[in-house]
């Protein structure tokens, strides 16, 4: 993105004393802003401040994008937990995996930590799409937010229907909600932006997603694992729900795998996107077989793993009593892939860390859930996982489309 | 520069001489640099494919001294067979230098637009930004351009955020 040769600021005389010569002051702003762009949020906290010249480069729009397209993504847990009838709210993470060392020791992973992110405790996380959160209001139904943990700022977005995607539309680059409302006849569809924009209707379809979640998609394209209406399960051929955003259009694919039997339904299987790429996983008696998604065009899924999960349960303590037999592990979940390394959740036991190719296993602490209060563990557990990007993206900067509430709804 | 591989027994054709290219810069000394390291610069490209590199090309921006060693950084990174950890060694070398010569390398590689040295003169930078208070940011590059204090407090109000 160069600014062209004419940016440049004319050669100074080498007779002024050089070690005195402010060094930025000499740079065009593409290559300021180019340095800049580089830097993690905490840092760009203090570059912020340093001069009006950089507070100026740093607070715009088009900073905070060319930012998000350098920074990396961290993959967030949200668990929810329930005890009939009230839902939990136990907090949100991240999966810190530890910097990356230029030198690695061979064989020596160490285990990831879970890093508190402070989020309103009113709210559950529905998704996450770049720096951006979409909440939904525990106690007021369809009450949503958006919210930027960094910059501190939260709008709400009223919604009549159930948000099932936060998403970038690729062409407009504008963010987009899609949404449903049931209806007799089955679901209606329909994406609108973050304000009164006019909504696009996508149609009437017999699904919705399984979950109440919202994903952001892989390369224009968001996933689910669905159900009819009264949770009936939808045939195999028609159990992955796609939505592509450029085409406002839906279509149903079958999982991979074996088809299921007509009463089981696909209740064991689970898709999760991830990192960019669309894992489903199943759990059939104590085995868990992941698929990846290598080719959208010609739905081809590649078997990643088969996990055996034969545990030897004495080694790792267990926090409810109740949980002897190995019941449990159809609830059990996949939170992160990283390097041969997956992460899993099991209600009712905790966080593991599986190595694919030594195949071991190891408990992980989770200081939240293990020390929680509300002995979180005896809780059905389910947890919300998400990719999220650090970022400066205002919310001012997306004002346009939302409904002008002013700054004061800005904090 | 590296002498041309002897030819081998079987039928490859004799490699072809170098085209050199000639830069002068803003004092007017000359450098000569091999076509293919002068194709890392996107401007010197441009000039080569519209065929105004003909004998000389003026580059007034830039003095000798930076000259030399963006030539030597292109050399290099032209250069066959090179792994890239002894590469990669090189360039942090390359970038080894007090904060002027740094800044005047920036300078050079966006005028003449090249991407490597570009990168790897703003990585440097921002390594050097990392890890840093705001007060050690200006001393560390002399920023004298400070905000009044209304200015200060400008910043404050609109990055609430910046300042926890």
């Amino acid at each position: 993105m160069h600014m062209g040769v004419s940016r440049c600021f004319p050669w100074r005389s080498r007779t002024s004393n050089g070690k005195k010569r402010d060094g930025f002051g000499t740079l065009p702003d593409n290559v300021v802003v180019d340095v800049l762009g580089r830097l993690e949020v905490d840092q760009l906290k203090c570059a912020i401040r340093v001069c009006r010249r950089w507070h100026a480069l740093i607070a715009t729009a088009h900073f905070a994008r060319l930012h998000l397209q350098r920074a990396s993504s961290v993959t967030v847990v949200y668990p929810l937990c329930f005890e009939d009838p009230v839902y939990y709210n136990v907090g949100l993470f991240f999966i810190d995996w530890g910097s990356m060392e230029k030198k690695p020791i061979a064989g020596a992973k160490s285990p990831p930590a879970l890093r508190d992110i402070t989020v309103d405790r009113s709210c559950h996380l529905l998704g996450c799409c770049d720096g951006l959160f979409i909440l939904i209001k525990t106690r007021t139904a369809s009450m949503y937010e958006i919210h930027n943990p960094v910059t501190w700022e939260r709008v709400p977005v009223p919604h009549k229907g159930s948000i099932c995607g936060f998403f970038l539309h690729p062409l407009s680059n504008k963010y987009r909600l899609l949404s449903y409302r049931e209806t007799p006849n089955g679901f209606w569809y329909q994406v609108d932006g973050l304000g009164p924009a006019a909504c696009i209707d996508v149609g009437m379809f017999r699904y919705r997603p399984r979950e109440q979640e919202a994903p952001s998609g892989v390369r224009g394209r968001l996933h689910w694992m669905v159900v009819g209406k009264e949770g009936v399960s939808p045939p195999c051929s028609h159990s992955i729900m796609v939505f592509s955003a450029r085409e406002n259009a839906f279509c149903f694919m079958p999982h991979p795998g074996d088809s299921c039997l007509p009463s089981k339904g696909h209740s064991n299987m689970h898709l999760v996107e991830m990192q960019g790429r669309v894992y489903v996983y199943a759990i059939q008696v104590k085995f868990m077989s992941i698929w990846v998604l290598e080719d959208h065009a010609s739905w081809q899924w590649v078997k990643k793993c088969d996990i055996n999960l034969q545990w030897n349960l004495n080694r790792h303590p267990v926090h409810d009593e109740n949980v002897t037999s190995y019941e449990n592990y159809k609830n059990m979940q996949l939170i992160d892939i990283r390097d041969g390394e997956l992460l899993l959740f099991w209600p009712g036991r905790g966080l593991f860390q599986h190595n694919l190719q030594s195949q071991t296993i190891k408990r992980v602490p989770w200081p939240f859930m293990d020390g929680f209060g509300y002995d979180t563990y005896r809780m059905k557990t389910r947890v919300v996982v998400a990719e999220y990007k650090r970022s400066l993206l205002s919310l001012q900067y997306l004002l346009s489309d939302f409904f002008f509430f002013g700054r004061k709804y800005l904090l | 520069m590296s002498s041309p591989p002897s030819a081998s027994a079987s039928s490859s054709p004799p490699p072809c001489p170098k085209k050199m290219i000639t830069l002068r810069s803003s004092d007017g000394a000359t450098f000569e640099i091999e076509e293919t390291a002068a194709l890392q610069s996107k401007t010197l490209e441009n000039m080569i494919h519209e065929n105004c590199a003909s004998t000389l090309i003026p580059v007034p921006n830039i003095t000798g001294e930076v000259l030399a060693r963006v030539v030597e950084f292109c050399s290099k990174h032209a250069e066959a067979g090179v792994d890239d950890e002894s590469l990669g060694a090189w360039d942090e070398e390359f970038v080894a230098v007090d904060h002027t010569t740094l800044f005047d390398y920036i300078r050079a590689a966006n005028f003449l637009e090249i991407p490597t040295l570009l990168d790897l003169g703003c990585q440097t930078v921002a390594d050097m930004i990392k890890g840093k208070t705001p007060d050690e940011i200006k001393k560390t590059f002399k920023i004298t351009t400070a905000c009044t204090p209304e200015e200060e407090e400008e910043v404050r109000g609109e990055n609430q955020w910046a300042f926890e």
